[in-house]
């Protein structure tokens, strides 16, 4: 019986050809146009060192090495690529004026961190944005770890400064597009929360008040729950597919190097493919609105999610984490670009599982969440 | 009691403030075709759903095949089907698989399941269309659909809600045979609708409802029985006089006269050759006329007579 409810869910979900089509259309489409546009950039600044003027706010011996040590050790096949001018605020500032002679000013703060002064955003402000934000992301993570596991101290800093050389060299320059990964990572994201279109409907066709055929399905002899099931587990293989096969395109086609061992990013898009649905199962589960109002509130979920995991502007997750941390971990955009980019950064890693952990836990959450929202078995009104 | 196949007492059902289920009461045998006449919003579907338990109602009991019915009784579901009145399918699916699915939350063995999908297929009469999605059937292919995503699993107990609104005539004779069909093959029925003509068609004990409320029952011929309304004799005729409306109301065994666009409404009760007194009354005043004939009463006359309004006036 359960099979029978099974195999009909999982046609139903392969012929709703419209969600079909989309969630698979958009990641190759997006990632087409990402491509063709980052690719651009990457063109014109291949061999480039860009003018960078250094500027000390502090007397911190030790910040200051560390700084000088970091940002002098930025280079690609042997060939740096920061042109590093050490000198004083005002000179630094008449220097990007002219434009012509630095491209943007590195001011070492008293905490250890990075700022970045510019005059116009451009690719080489990207890149040096890309490069004080690692760094920046590194020194907060060194200072919780000192905080909250001083004895980890060690590990952590051989760690970065192992991902550190080999990302940043390998993420600028020649035909890679790291520095704009976070895009893909996102759009994978997108794909993702957008696949959840398929499990939306799951909650709507069990509920009698709902749909007709949930009015039906409640008139026979099988559980609610065997309804939710099946078309959870229906929902997750037709998503966990679209997702694959947009990762595929995008690796194998359009040739995005994602980082880490390949199969973990398809791991990760499994586990991530799961969070989707949960998603969805969640929000059609919830109240008795219409399925178009779901639909609505799925897609705000996602594009709000998505805007602020920094689809449309890279430095948005980074911003959110020092404003309101607590919305990177409970926005599952966030969560799920999060960890391709722990994947990316650090390997299969224990920061990579935090991710991994964050997004079962999510997972779990919504679909418990909507198991029990799905529960009412008679109604007050149909 | 084995024989009662469902009960209905003093069922409430209160939606805010409109009550509309008030103290009804209901029992069908096994066996009958158990016709629930009443306008629109007169609480039939309210009492299907109660009886399906998708439902809570307010106070009141219902007994399936003699035992309390709760939307936790997997047990008496397995014996129902049920027939929405709305066609509840999923569009992606095709015909046989549409059919295959429900029947298949009822009947697990295969083998079992693809011959009554069969079966089904073949009584609604939708051969030809097996691998049709929904969207390409015509309304009446869809209603048919509609009936045998219900019936395929051969239940004892088959609820029609309203099962043949916006049907063309030719798919609407087939349902009504069918259901003439599964309740000779040993179902009993429970159907709904406004339509009286249906009703009095095939089904063999009929309640009428209104308001919630239990207003008569009994059979087609017990119904209009009950009433005093036992011919109606109609007259089609042009700019009558109300003098001579007058007169015919004053005829022996009549008790209402109707007049209105060029047609007169003579109301019986009891006595014989009725139409012959008015023909007569026609004839010695110089009356001409179109038409004469005439009706025995229908259940909408037995609405009329009970409720004061007409199953017609109340569906607009």
């Amino acid at each position: 019986m359960f099979l029978n409810i099974l195999c009909k869910k999982l046609k139903i979900c392969l012929n709703n050809k419209q969600n079909i089509f989309w969630t698979l259309m958009f990641p190759i489409i997006l990632g087409t146009l990402f491509t063709i546009a980052f690719g651009g950039i990457f063109e014109t600044y291949k061999f480039e060192e860009i003018k960078t003027a250094v500027v000390f706010d502090t007397d911190d011996a030790q910040v200051i090495e560390n700084a000088k040590n970091v940002l002098e050790g930025i280079s690609n096949d042997g060939k740096k690529l920061l042109d590093i001018q050490y000198m004083e605020y005002d000179e630094a500032e008449a220097l990007l004026k002219d434009g012509e002679k630095v491209n943007g000013i590195i001011r070492v703060k008293e905490d250890g961190k990075l700022t970045l002064d510019i005059i116009s955003n451009g690719n080489e402000s990207t890149i040096q944005q890309s490069i004080v934000t690692g760094y920046n992301q590194n020194v907060t993570m060194i200072e919780k770890v000192a905080k909250e596991h001083p004895e980890k101290l060690g590990e952590v800093i051989k760690g970065i400064s192992k991902s550190t050389s080999y990302v940043i060299p390998k993420s600028l320059g020649g035909d890679n597009k790291d520095p704009f990964i976070s895009y893909f990572y996102n759009l994978l994201a997108m794909t993702t929360l957008f696949a959840s279109m398929h499990s939306l409907r799951i909650g709507n066709n069990t509920q009698a008040n709902m749909s007709k055929v949930g009015a039906r399905a409640n008139a026979s002899p099988v559980r609610r729950m065997s309804f939710q099931i099946a078309g959870f587990i229906a929902s997750y293989l037709v998503s966990f597919a679209v997702v694959e096969i947009g990762l595929t395109f995008l690796l194998f086609v359009l040739k995005v190097e994602f980082g880490g061992d390949i199969l973990m990013i398809y791991l990760t898009s499994a586990l991530a493919a799961l969070l989707g649905v949960a998603l969805g199962f969640f929000v059609g589960n919830l109240g008795s609105f219409s399925l178009e109002k779901k639909e609505s509130i799925l897609v705000a979920i996602t594009l709000t999610g998505c805007a602020l995991s920094g689809l449309m502007y890279g430095d948005m997750k980074i911003i959110i984490a020092e404003k309101v941390p607590v919305i990177n971990k409970i926005n599952p955009a966030a969560v799920i670009s999060d960890s391709y980019y722990a994947l990316n950064m650090f390997g299969a890693g224990s920061r990579y599982f935090e991710t991994v952990i964050y997004m079962v836990v999510l997972s779990l959450v919504l679909t418990i969440g909507g198991l029990l929202l799905g529960r009412k078995v008679s109604y007050d009104s149909i | 009691m084995a024989d009662t196949i469902v009960e209905v007492k003093n069922l409430v059902k209160r939606y805010k403030e409109l009550i509309a289920l008030d103290n009804f009461n209901m029992k069908i045998e096994k066996g009958e075709v158990f016709g629930l006449l009443g306008p629109n919003g007169s609480g039939k579907t309210t009492t299907i759903n109660c009886i399906l338990s998708l439902l809570n109602y307010n106070n009141g009991e219902i007994k399936v095949f003699g035992e309390e019915m709760k939307s936790t009784r997997y047990d008496l579901k397995k014996k129902i089907g049920v027939v929405m009145q709305d066609v509840a399918v999923f569009d992606e699916l095709n015909v046989y698989d549409n059919i295959d699915y429900f029947c298949g939350l009822y009947i697990e063995d295969k083998e079992t399941r693809k011959k009554y999908v069969e079966e089904a297929i073949e009584f609604v009469g939708l051969e030809n269309f097996k691998k049709f999605k929904p969207k390409k059937l015509s309304g009446g292919l869809l209603r048919r659909l509609n009936i045998a995503c219900g019936i395929a699993h051969k239940p004892e107990l088959i609820i029609l809600d309203e099962p043949t609104v916006a049907v063309d005539p030719q798919s609407r004779n087939k349902i009504l045979e069918g259901i003439t069909e599964l309740n000779r093959k040993g179902a009993t029925i429970i159907y709904t609708s406004h339509y009286m003509e249906e009703v009095e068609q095939i089904c063999t004990h009929i309640l009428i409802m209104d308001k919630g409320k239990n207003v008569a029952e009994g059979t087609s011929d017990e119904l209009k029985r009950s009433i005093k309304n036992t011919e109606n004799v109609i007259v089609d005729v042009k700019k009558l006089e109300d003098r001579h409306v007058e007169a015919v109301k004053k005829l022996n065994h009549v008790y209402d006269v109707k007049y209105m666009s060029d047609r007169l409404i003579i109301k019986c009760a009891g006595g014989r050759h009725n139409i012959s007194h008015v023909i007569e009354y026609f004839a010695d005043n110089g009356l001409d006329y179109d038409r004469i004939y005439s009706e025995l009463p229908t259940l909408n006359d037995v609405f009329l007579e009970i409720t004061g309004t007409s199953l017609r006036d109340q569906e607009a």
